[in-house]
Formats: C-alpha cells, sequence, structure tokens
C-alpha cells in the first residue's frame, strides 16, 4: 500500500528489496519474475549494504532507485533505523521507501513507518499473484 | 454517634437518674420523719388535752356527789332538828362558796319534788359575784326534761344533759351560751326521791379551763356524737344545731367521713392547705369522759409553720446536693469517655496510617487492660497483612513474570512462527505456480495443499494475535460510522457471499465511540461464522441493529444454521469448536466475546430450528 503511485517509470530504475533472509530475498526475486517488469530486482541481506549502494547512487555510479521494500525486522541496523538514515540525506527524500511487516495489524509499527518518512506499509505476501497485484500495483 | 459521645450521654442519664432518686429518697425520708414527729407532737397534745378533759368532767362529777351528800341536803330530804331554814341558809352558803370557787359554774340548785318542782335553794353568778335568789325568784321547774330525767335516776347516778345554747322561758338566750347541766337526784328515807342537785356549767368557759393556754398553731376542736361542733376556733360554726343551721365536723373536713360510725377510735388527717401539705395535720380522737359513757370527738389541728420553711429549704439544699452530684458525675463521664476512647481513638489513626502505607504507627500495646489486648492483636494483624503483602507481591512477581514469558511465547507464536511460515506459503505457492502444466503429475495439487496449511496456520496465528492483544490497553476508542464498517468488512467476503448466493441487508446503525479495529475484527468473525455454518445457499445474511431500553442491540442474522440451546452459552468458550470438520480455529467467538467485553457490553446467541441470531452491545 502507498501513499502515492512512483511517478517516474524509467524502467532503468531497480526496484530494491532489503532482508536479512535470503530466503525471502528468494522468493522477492522468483516473485517479481512473475510481475513482467522490465525494472531490475536488487537485493540486500542488510540496511548496512543498503546504505552503501545508495552512497554510489549519490555519486552517480548507480541509478536512482524506483522503490526500496525495506523489512522491518533485521539485525544489527533494523528497518526503521535504515528508513531514518535514508531520510538524513536531502537527496534520497525522494526514495519511494515501503516498509515491509511480518504483522500488518499492529498500528504502532505503521505510526512509526510514517513518523519515520515510509511512503506505506505491505504486509510480507506468500502468494505469486498478490505479490504481482502489489508490485504493479505501485505503478499503474 | 461516636462511642465517646455514647458513653457521656449514657453517664450523665446514669448521673442524672442517680442524683434524682438520691435526691428524692433524701427529700421523702426527710418528709416521713418529719411527718411521723409532727404526728407524734400532735397525739401527744390530743392526750393531754383528753386527760384534762375527762380530769374537768370528773371535778364535776365529784361536786355533784359532794352536794348530794352534804349533811343540809340530807336534812332537808330526810328531816332534821334542825329548822329547815336554817338548813336552807347553810346550803346556800355552802353554793355561793362553790360559784365563788369554780368560775365556770354559772348556777347551784336544789330542786325539791314537792310543789311541782319548786326551786329550794339557788345561787345564781352575777357581775359581782353570787347571788341567792329567795321568794319569787324561786321557780318550778318539775316540767323541765332535765328534772324529769335527774328524778329517773337510781340513787348515785348522775345525769349529764345535752350540751346546748341556754333557753330562758323556751327561747335561746343572747349573748349564746353554751350549756351543760349536771344534776343528781337526793333520795329520802322512804328510798323514793325528794328531789335534785342541779349545777349549771358554762361550757365555753368549761372547755377554756381545762384546754389552758395554748399556742396559736394548734386549733381545739369538741364535737358531740352526731359531729355537730361544741367547739371551734370560729365560734359561729359551734351550735349551728341550735341554731337551724348544722355544722358538722366531716361536712367541713370530708377525710373524717365515715370516721363517726366505725370502730376506728382516732383519726390523723393530712390537711393540704396554702404552702405544701406537710406540717398541717388534723388529728381527731372519740372520748367519754362523762359516767354515762357518751361518746364526744375530740381533735386538735396543727400548722408546724417552721417545718413548712425548713422544708422548702431542704427541698433547695437537696436540688443543689443534686446538682453538685450531677455536675460531678458529668465531668466523671467526659473523663470515663477520654479514658477508653483515646486509646481507640490511637489505634484508628494507627490503622488509617497503615492504610496508607506507614510503617511508623504508635501502638498502645504496653497496656494491661483489654484496649493492650486490643492493641497487640491489632499489632499481631498488621504483622499478618505484611506478610500476606509480602507474599500477594512475591505471587504478583511470578505473576508478571509468567505474563512476561506468556508475551513472550505469544510474541514467538504470532511472530516470529509466521516469518517461516510466510515462506513456505510462499515457496509452495512459486512450486505451484512452476507446477502447472506438468501433465499427469500430482505434486501441483500437493504444492496447493501446502500452501494452503500453511495458509491456515498463517490465520490461526492472526487469531491469537488478536486475541492475545484484547483489551491490553494498545488501542482507544473512537468516533466510528458503524454502518460504514460493517459494509466494508461486508465487502472482503463479497466473492464467498456471491458463490453462495445470500441475500444481504443492513439496519441503519449509529455512530458509536468503540475501538474500531476490534469491531472489525468482531463483525469479521460473525459474518464468517454465518457464512461458514449456514447450510446450501441462498439465505439471508441481515445486519441487525435494535433500540431496547437502555441502547442499541446489534447482530448479525442467518435463516439457514442453528444452534442448539445447551451449546449456546459454551460456543463463546475459547477453542471450542461444534463443527471440526470445518474450517476455523475455535477461537473466533471467544474473540467476540472478548471484544465486547472490552466495550463492556454482552453477546449472546439466540437461534431456532433454521436460522440463529447472535446479539451484542456495545457500551461507552
Amino acid at each position: 500500500m502507498l501513499t502515492s503511485k512512483i511517478e517516474n517509470l524509467d524502467t532503468r530504475r531497480p526496484i530494491i528489496m532489503v532482508d536479512d533472509n535470503e530466503t525471502d530475498l528468494d522468493i522477492g526475486r522468483r516473485f517479481y519474475q512473475y510481475s513482467k517488469l522490465e525494472n531490475p530486482f536488487l537485493t540486500f541481506s542488510s540496511g548496512t549494504e543498503l546504505l552503501e549502494h545508495l552512497a554510489k547512487v549519490e555519486q552517480g555510479e548507480e541509478p536512482f532507485p524506483a522503490v526500496v521494500l525495506l523489512d522491518v525486522n533485521m539485525p544489527q541496523l533494523s528497518g526503521f533505523e535504515t528508513l531514518a538514515r535514508i531520510r538524513e540525506k536531502d537527496v534520497f527524500g525522494k526514495v519511494p521507501v515501503v516498509v515491509m511487516l511480518t504483522n500488518s495489524d499492529n498500528p504502532q509499527d505503521i505510526q512509526r513507518s510514517f513518523d519515520l518518512g515510509a511512503d506505506g506499509y505491505q504486509a510480507k505476501h506468500f502468494e505469486v499473484d498478490r505479490f504481482v497485484e502489489f508490485v504493479r500495483g505501485l505503478f499503474d | 454517634m461516636k462511642v465517646a459521645a455514647k458513653i457521656r450521654i449514657l453517664t450523665s442519664v446514669l448521673a442524672l437518674a442517680s442524683s434524682v432518686a438520691v435526691g428524692l429518697v433524701m427529700y421523702g425520708g426527710y418528709r416521713e420523719t418529719i411527718a411521723t414527729l409532727e404526728v407524734d407532737v400532735l397525739k401527744q397534745r390530743v392526750d393531754g388535752d383528753v386527760f384534762r378533759l375527762k380530769s374537768a368532767f370528773q371535778e364535776v362529777s365529784h361536786d355533784i356527789r359532794l352536794l348530794v351528800g352534804l349533811p343540809e341536803v340530807r336534812g332537808l330530804a330526810n328531816g332534821s332538828k334542825r329548822s329547815v331554814a336554817d338548813l336552807e341558809d347553810d346550803l346556800a352558803q355552802t353554793f355561793e362558796q362553790l360559784l365563788l370557787a369554780k368560775p365556770h359554774y354559772v348556777q347551784v340548785r336544789l330542786i325539791g319534788v314537792a310543789d311541782e318542782g319548786r326551786e329550794r335553794v339557788r345561787v345564781d353568778r352575777t357581775e359581782s359575784g353570787a347571788l341567792r335568789r329567795t321568794g319569787s325568784e324561786l321557780q318550778t321547774k318539775g316540767h323541765r326534761d332535765y328534772f324529769k330525767a335527774t328524778q329517773a335516776k337510781a340513787s348515785g347516778q348522775i345525769f349529764y344533759s345535752n350540751v346546748n345554747l341556754n333557753r330562758e322561758n323556751n327561747r335561746i338566750e343572747v349573748p349564746y351560751q353554751p350549756m351543760l347541766r349536771v344534776a343528781m337526784p337526793v333520795y329520802g328515807a322512804t328510798d323514793t326521791c325528794w328531789g335534785i342537785v342541779i349545777i349549771n356549767l358554762d361550757f365555753n368557759g368549761f372547755t377554756k379551763e381545762f384546754l389552758g393556754e395554748s399556742a396559736q398553731s394548734f386549733r381545739h376542736f369538741l364535737c358531740n356524737a352526731e359531729g355537730d361542733y361544741l367547739l371551734h376556733p370560729e365560734e359561729e360554726k359551734m351550735f349551728g344545731f341550735d341554731l337551724g343551721k348544722r355544722i358538722r365536723i366531716q361536712d367541713e373536713y370530708p377525710g373524717f367521713e365515715g370516721f363517726l360510725d366505725s370502730s376506728e377510735a382516732e383519726r390523723t388527717l393530712a390537711l393540704k392547705e396554702a404552702g405544701g401539705d406537710l406540717g398541717s395535720w388534723f388529728h381527731l380522737r372519740k372520748v367519754a369522759p362523762l359516767e354515762d359513757g357518751r361518746v364526744f370527738l375530740y381533735g386538735v389541728s396543727a400548722r408546724f409553720d417552721e417545718v413548712i420553711s425548713a422544708t422548702g429549704s431542704i427541698a433547695r439544699r437537696t436540688f443543689l446536693i443534686m446538682l453538685v452530684l450531677l455536675v460531678l458525675a458529668l465531668v466523671g463521664a467526659f473523663s470515663v469517655s477520654l479514658l477508653i476512647t483515646k486509646p481507640i481513638e490511637r489505634i484508628t489513626l494507627a490503622s488509617r496510617r497503615l492504610g496508607e502505607g506507614k510503617e511508623d504507627v504508635d501502638l498502645p500495646v504496653g497496656r494491661r487492660d483489654e484496649i493492650g489486648t486490643l492493641a497487640s492483636s491489632f499489632e499481631e494483624m498488621r504483622g499478618a497483612i505484611r506478610e500476606q503483602e509480602e507474599r500477594i507481591l512475591d505471587t504478583n512477581q511470578k505473576l508478571s513474570s509468567a505474563n512476561v514469558d506468556l508475551k513472550h511465547f505469544a510474541h514467538i507464536a504470532s511472530h516470529e512462527l509466521r516469518e517461516p511460515l510466510t515462506r513456505i506459503a510462499g515457496l509452495s505457492s512459486l512450486m505451484e505456480r512452476k507446477l502447472e502444466g506438468v501433465n499427469g503429475d500430482d505434486l501441483g495439487g500437493l504444492a496447493k495443499s501446502v500452501k494452503l496449511e500453511a495458509s491456515s496456520a498463517l490465520q490461526q496465528i492472526t487469531d491469537f494475535r488478536v486475541f492475545s492483544h484484547l483489551g491490553d490497553g494498545t488501542s482507544v476508542r473512537e468516533s466510528v460510522d458503524l454502518r460504514a464498517l460493517v459494509l466494508e468488512v461486508l465487502k472482503e467476503f463479497a466473492p464467498k457471499m456471491e458463490a453462495l448466493d445470500v441475500l444481504v441487508a443492513v439496519d441503519q446503525m449509529p455512530q458509536a465511540e468503540v475501538y474500531r479495529n476490534l469491531v472489525r475484527v468482531l463483525y469479521r468473525n460473525l459474518v464468517e461464522n454465518a457464512l461458514k455454518y449456514a447450510e446450501g445457499s441462498g439465505f439471508t445474511l441481515r445486519l441487525t441493529c435494535e433500540q431496547d431500553d437502555s441502547g442499541p442491540v446489534f447482530g448479525v442474522f442467518n435463516s439457514r444454521s442453528s444452534i442448539p440451546e445447551e451449546k449456546r452459552t459454551r460456543i463463546f468458550q475459547v477453542f471450542t469448536r461444534f463443527h471440526p470438520e470445518l474450517d476455523g480455529t475455535g477461537m473466533g467467538l471467544s474473540i467476540c466475546k472478548r471484544v465486547v467485553e472490552c466495550h463492556m457490553g454482552k453477546i449472546w446467541v439466540e437461534s431456532g430450528s433454521d436460522w440463529t441470531h447472535f446479539k451484542f452491545t456495545l457500551r461507552g
């Protein structure tokens, strides 16, 4: 669920998924294949890796991301902390970030996500069709 | 009312009662003693008077006997050598001496039977002394009653007339002269009555003589046997019977009514006069001072003025003593109540401080009385409470630690388990998709089953999460358009309802202050239940809202299921399932019950042979 649609439909822009669980990343990658979208699908296994990547983006070495799907429950740097770091830099102020929650019915987590500058929140998917619907929905 | 006030009032009442009782006993005892003394004094006075009255009458009887026995009288009756004239002269001299000696003798006479009862010797009292009547002054008295009565007496017997006003020629003499005639027959040698000797006695003078000097407070009364006054301090009341207007003692003093005819010898009356009823008495006695045994009533009334005034002062003094006693008793009552309530107040204060959680309390445990025992018990109780408190604290700690464990478990169950399950579901979803179109292979079906089971487990975890978070205070109430919320929930079930061909109806519903998420869960569960347990298709699902006395009653009705009566209460218990063959966690209705309870409401179910209506209330 996103508060506003992603404006730039440039297919070079990657969709980034951050999750400490490799299986989740794998599932994400595989689900994404069914979406038929052309954007690259990048995965990172920690918030630190994402921040390193974004540093490269800042220096023009990597393309600006289309959207970041950020897992909340991660060791070391949690999803919330990572989001806070992203929003610290003006240049990434406009990167759409969707917070991925294990349980989508926790109002406190949802509120915290928005407070930190998330553009949306979404429960993790366990069905191909639903995921496809979700990802396509971000751009349609 | 406080105990101290009760003790004070009770003691004061007791003190008042005792002082009044003491005062009354004192005053009553004093009065009784005084009354006995007064009556004794009065009786002694009457004793003395009656003695003198009898002596005075005896003296008259003695005088008449003396006169009848004189040699001159004997000579005249029996014949003598001396001449009649000499004898009569000597007798007249004796009569004159007697009159001079006895100031209340008015007349002394010798009357012969012969010549129609002619007076033979007669001496009258005059202002200058005694005067002998002679010649034509001597009268015939044979017709007079006293003469006839005396003549009829035997030798030596005395006749006493009634006491009445003197009459001359059948007319009452004025000024009134009360008169008593005492006479004796004189018998001659032939034992026939020769004549009589008679003394006329001034009754007033006579009574004055025997009464002598008397204190002013004493009043003397003499009555005949009928009660007619012969002597009264007010002279106009005497001899009323002679003047045609009887005044009798029983008329003036009704207290003596019946005394005359009774066998009583004496009676004492307390006279209720001005100044109180104490100190004024009337003692009346029956007396027979004459030889003929005739009865008179003699009485004395007395007023003890000094006693009356003394009684007033005694009463005042008694009242003063009562007052002093009362004041002492009140002071005593106050002190006693303080003595009792002070330590109780200390204990009360101590208990209050204990209640406030303060430990430094002051208890009078050192006392050896009941208060000390109470304080000791209180001290013991304090110890016991402290122990209990520690035990409760300990238990509370264990409980909260258990609760933390439980929450941790709930977290693991809902969160940690959810993650791998989500992955399994995701992976099986991928497998299902990959195996699509692989002919003759059942792997696709198996992958689908794995996905369904994983989805079911995820749903159970979701329910469990909702259940464990209900009522933990993390939600807040907000104003919710219930009908809109219900329509949203229904939208979630739209495909299923369409498939089952369900006819849906939603009543008008109010805006309400509720926990939005919880109410959503409530409706979701009830609608899901209705769709799950209704048999077949083409039934009605109605979301109801009825108004009763205490507010709206909401409900979810379906026309195609039934719940037996004996199960209608149990279905709200957690993990209760009546249709194990159908999907469900067994927590749906217990979640509903918790949600309603969080809203201070009630939930219940009504059901017929082919319908079921869950109803609930949501209160502020």
